[in-house]
């Protein structure tokens, strides 16, 4: 009987302990879990050549790296992993136009993951291309005007050595 | 801000290799200027350079950092249009080529550009013309300062801010202790120094990565970088080829050249390294469109040439990079700081302050300036407030306001004071309201137009009768 008697008070207090102990791991390892997303950052909303720079960060805390995502639609539905590692920043270039989304999130030293940041979007709207040709015919103009100006002027420089 | 976790070079190595050239060039610096006790030979090296000096050193002097490191950025930004239009800066020195000879002839005792316009166009075209060349100087100065900054962290993780300082003290050195004997002298050397390492970069990019493997990962990835008719990359063709004009025609870095080369050399110097820089930005720019490829971030786009090379090469690679930028840097940087040196002191504080110096107080005076620009440069890079190309491409509305003042200047007489003044100040303001308005990449194009116009219309409409005689006058006595 007591030997019956101290095996369930051995029992409980082992059950005690494993409570406390299961307690203490799940109270402990959200620490970092609960560590803020990372802040993420656009250079433009409105990327007019094609290209823009995503900036991302996360303080204080040991990161090993970093995962950003990009798609098409807000929602997220279908994502490109566009970048792994621990930079934090990228440059993105040669876009057609659209509207590009992003979001980052950090992985930390004790394998835990942060939330999503905040999404981040950038339209990409190219100049019209009437305006743009409009400007380089008018690059053209100035520059061969410029073009005769020097050689008419050396010619004529070269008369009048002659002349004198 | 850091932006950038990984780096090719042991920053012990990167140290240095740093320690090693900022050695040499301040034993170039040492060596090239002992001998320069007058003003002329500090200044304008006695005005007796030949042509393989002159040439190297006007190529030395335009392959900057904005060439090495803008060059692959334009490319990575806009794409092939990116990389071609900004091999069009060879069409300045190649343009430039008649106007040196030309100036040579019309001002043989001239030490700056300032000097042209104040004879030229009067005091307010001078004083508008003088605050649009030191605005640019600066521009310049810092671009260079960050790109050395930029540069080493790239490649070594060094805080961007030390090696922007240690690059910027080593110029101002050899610079303050040669004058411009050591800084043309320095400039053959990393002429030499560019052009091999710049070969051995891309025939080591070409044969690691191969064309067709390049064309595919771009077209998949970045499908607008070989869109030849993307917008922004067709405004920038011209737009570029015109800000070099300007940034040459007006700079008082290709003038001093000008009155330093010997009687028929100029010409010849200019049009030789215009030919050879040509190719230099193509090679440059080519190194970043094998960036997708290589699936290599790129968390700047001004960080994108150090960074394929050091990814592709490894440690060859790296190298090669620092020892070619920062020959290339040095080139420019010395000059720069020479030129503007010699803007400030003759045009600002010699005509504006002391008129009665002696020639031998002048030479003081730009020692003592060549060390403060060094010191208000490294102010302004230290905030590091944008990318290389938006910095620079901002004084592009200046510079290019300046291109037909100066052209029309030296081959017309009819050109008019108050027109070429308002063809500046409304230049200027025209391509500054476009750079905001479009963008970057039309703020020259639409200052030169306009600048353009001006002249030609006040030409027309008010002729005035210029004697070229009145260029000539006496240099300052020597003591």
């Amino acid at each position: 009987m007591i030997n019956g008697r101290s095996q369930k008070l051995s029992l409980r207090i082992a059950s005690l302990f494993a409570g406390l102990l299961a307690f203490m791991v799940v109270w402990a390892a959200p620490v970092h879990a609960e560590a803020p997303a990372p802040t993420l950052s656009v250079s433009n909303d409105l990327a007019r050549a094609g290209y823009y720079q995503l900036r991302w960060s996360l303080d204080d805390v040991d990161v090993v790296h970093y995962r950003v995502e990009e798609s098409t639609d807000a929602d997220f539905r279908e994502t490109d992993v566009l970048y792994e590692g621990a930079d934090r920043a990228t440059v993105i270039s040669g876009r057609s136009d659209g509207t590009f989304h992003y979001r980052v999130r950090a992985e930390l030293a004790d394998g835990t993951r942060t939330d999503w940041s905040d999404p981040q979007a950038v339209q990409v709207a190219h100049h019209p291309f009437g305006q743009a040709v409009f400007l380089f015919i008018l690059g053209g103009v100035v520059f061969l005007a410029t073009v005769i100006l020097i050689i008419a002027g050396t010619r004529a420089d070269r008369r009048e050595r002659q002349r004198a | 801000m850091r932006v950038q976790e990984t780096a090719v070079l042991d920053p012990g190595l990167a140290w240095l290799l740093i320690a090693i050239f900022t050695a040499l060039y301040v034993g170039l610096g040492v060596w090239f200027g002992r001998r320069d006790k007058e003003l002329d030979q500090f200044v304008l090296a006695g005005r007796k350079v030949g042509l393989a000096v002159g040439t190297a050193t006007a190529m030395a002097t335009w392959v900057t950092s904005n060439t090495t490191m803008m060059a692959p950025q334009l490319a990575y930004q806009i794409g092939i249009w990116g990389m071609i239009g900004y091999a069009f800066g060879s069409v300045g020195l190649l343009l430039f080529a008649p106007l040196a000879k030309r100036i040579r002839t019309l001002m043989p005792y001239g030490y700056t550009s300032g000097d042209f316009v104040r004879l030229r166009y009067g005091n307010l075209g001078w004083r508008v013309f003088l605050a649009i060349s030191v605005f640019y100087s600066f521009g310049w100065l810092v671009s260079l300062g960050m790109a050395g900054g930029v540069l080493i962290h790239a490649l070594s993780g060094i805080p961007y801010w030390q090696g922007m300082t240690v690059i910027l003290a080593a110029c101002v050195s050899y610079t303050l202790i040669g004058g411009f004997r050591a800084v043309i002298g320095t400039d053959f050397i990393q002429s030499i120094l560019i052009l091999v390492g710049l070969v051995v970069l891309a025939w080591l990019v070409i044969g690691g990565v191969g064309f067709d493997e390049i064309h595919v990962s771009l077209e998949l990835e970045r499908p607008e970088l070989l869109n030849l008719l993307m917008p922004a990359a067709i405004m920038f063709l011209f737009n570029n080829l015109l800000f070099g004009v300007g940034e040459i025609f007006h700079s008082n870095v290709w003038w001093t050249r000008a009155y330093s080369f010997r009687k028929g050399v100029g010409m010849w110097a200019y049009v030789l390294a215009g030919i050879f820089w040509l190719p230099i930005p193509i090679v440059a720019g080519f190194v970043a469109l094998a960036a997708p490829s290589l699936g290599v971030n790129i968390p700047a786009a001004d960080m994108v040439g150090p960074i394929v090379a050091s990814e592709l090469l490894g440690l060859t690679g790296a190298i090669i990079v620092l020892v070619m930028v920062f020959a290339a840097l040095a080139s420019s940087l010395d000059s720069l700081l020479a030129a503007t040196a010699m803007l400030v002191v003759r045009d600002i504080y010699h005509r504006h302050f002391r008129p009665q110096s002696s020639a031998q107080h002048l030479r003081t005076a730009t020692k003592v300036t060549i060390l403060l620009l060094g010191v208000i440069a490294w102010l302004l890079c230290l905030p590091r407030i944008t990318t290389l190309a938006e910095l620079l491409h901002f004084t592009g509305a200046f510079v290019a306001s300046t291109i037909w003042p100066i052209a029309a200047g030296l081959y017309w007489r009819r050109t008019n004071r108050l027109g070429a003044t308002a063809a500046m100040v409304l230049g200027s303001a025209a391509g500054i309201t476009a750079y905001f308005q479009i963008g970057f990449y039309v703020a020259a194009l639409v200052g030169a137009a306009v600048s353009m116009v001006i002249v030609l219309v006040t030409t027309w409409l008010r002729p005035q009768d210029f004697d070229w005689e009145q260029l000539k006058e006496p240099p300052p006595d020597e003591h």
